[in-house]
């Protein structure tokens, strides 16, 4: 500091800073611009439009579909696994033998290896009761109906899943299935005798 | 001051882009995030994903967050893209916002001093609360030269009562305590245990599916064992 400077007073006031107008340069202003437009093109490419089940590494809703296990079936047999497995399972076993007294067997069962699903569809929506025949064994039980307890695609599954499980190889049997037999309302369970008066498919 | 109208309204559109890209984009985006189903791998079962912890990690959780552990440890995979994560098995796949739904707060970490904790559950792969305590007791024990500190103060030398407990901590040899005095766990040391090993994120959801090797076998593949001739007719 120079000593012949006034000194000055501490309460001698020091005007404000002022803020003087300026402009801004057009460089920056495109250079801005050209960044936000890159980053605006990287967005829409790689986001996945913002879509909240895309993760790295997948880019877009396609990619992540296609990333998943994609056979139908494949995904309708472990959704029936998990049905049979909660409730079916009680009596026809993890085995799918079943139990002397509780329910037969769907292990090489003709009712289940049927060609078409038809007939298993309705046992299950309606349940079954009096005699019937299996694998050459007769067998008086009671099975109730499930009609109200699962949808269509549920017992579709649950079918397609007995149907090729144990060494069962069987075709799948699609909701569609199960949907036409559910509209044909039976009353009351089902009876060995009205289930061979039914057509297979 | 002449512009201070100006000056405001700049510090009001900055805060406000980054509340904007911060807080509202992702509450957006993930603000509805609710429990799913995993997906279906080789013959398991679907499972809800996640599920709480019990409560005793959920204590665990609270000495974690005392401790500072967070500090060191970060609980997130990345993805494949992003490092090399999995490839050092540090999980199956990478963390997914899922992950934490039940977390409060979550304690993701920013630095990864020590290793990342987010499978310790499963890399751990004991019920030997032992191994765990050890860590505790002499992180350099596990990893020499380790610069985690030791969290001694978890433990307890106290007197042998009538019988030993069955708790006890077995220290490494040059800890061990002096006759007739044994270490104990104090319960914030069990807990932590138990968080520690609740921690997982190897179930696979959509966002993260498995590896194409593991998906479902196609249904109409013929079953290797004892399959019944082809399907019968059912009787007329």
């Amino acid at each position: 500091m120079n000593p012949d400077e006034p000194k000055k007073s501490v309460n001698q006031s020091v005007s404000e800073p002022v803020a003087e107008s300026w402009t801004i340069p057009m460089w920056m202003i495109i250079l801005f611009a050209l960044l936000i437009y890159g980053g605006a093109l990287f967005m829409a490419e790689n986001a996945g439009g913002f879509a909240k089940d895309v993760y790295n590494p997948y880019r877009s809703p396609e990619d992540v579909a296609a990333a998943n296990p994609q056979d139908p079936d494949a995904i309708r047999r472990a959704e029936g696994r998990k049905v049979f497995a909660g409730t079916c399972a009680a009596c026809h076993q993890d085995s799918g033998l079943g139990q002397e007294g509780k329910a037969p067997p769907l292990v090489g069962s003709e009712w289940v290896l049927a060609e078409g699903g038809n007939r298993i569809a309705h046992v299950v929506l309606n349940g079954l009761s009096g005699p019937i025949t299996v694998k050459g064994k007769e067998w008086n039980l009671a099975m109730v109906p499930w009609r109200d307890n699962f949808s269509d695609e549920q017992i579709a599954a649950v079918l397609t899943y007995v149907r090729s499980s144990w060494g069962n190889n069987a075709g799948p049997i699609s909701p569609d299935l199960v949907k036409t037999a559910r509209a044909d309302k039976h009353p009351g369970a089902m009876s060995s005798e009205e289930l061979l008066k039914m057509p297979v498919q | 001051m002449n512009s201070g109208p100006m000056l405001f309204l700049g510090l009001f559109a900055t805060m406000a882009c980054s509340w904007t890209g911060f807080i509202l984009a992702p509450q957006l985006q993930l603000g509805d995030l609710t429990q799913t189903n995993t997906v279906v791998v080789g013959d398991a079962l679907s499972q809800t994903y996640p599920v709480a912890v019990p409560g005793v990690a959920h204590a665990g959780a609270e000495v974690f967050r005392a401790n500072g552990c967070a500090a060191c440890h970060t609980q997130m995979v990345r993805p494949s893209d992003l490092g090399s994560d999995l490839q050092r098995g540090w999980g199956k796949r990478r963390s997914l916002a899922e992950d934490y739904l039940f977390e409060q707060p979550v304690m993701l970490g920013s630095q990864r001093v020590g290793p990342d904790l987010a499978n310790f559950g499963r890399l751990m792969d004991t019920n030997n609360n032992n191994e765990i305590y050890k860590r505790f007791f002499d992180p350099r024990s596990i990893t020499p030269g380790s610069v985690m500190p030791p969290y001694r103060y978890l433990f307890e030398t106290r007197k042998i009562g009538p019988f030993p407990s069955t708790n006890a901590f077995v220290p490494p040899e040059k800890y061990a305590p002096p006759a007739g005095y044994e270490i104990v766990p104090r319960p914030e040391a069990r807990t932590l245990a138990a968080y520690l090993l609740s921690l997982h994120q190897d179930a696979y959801l959509y966002e993260a599916p498995p590896p194409e090797s593991l998906w479902p076998k196609k249904t109409n593949a013929v079953p290797t064992n004892a399959a019944p001739a082809a399907a019968k007719p059912a009787p007329k």
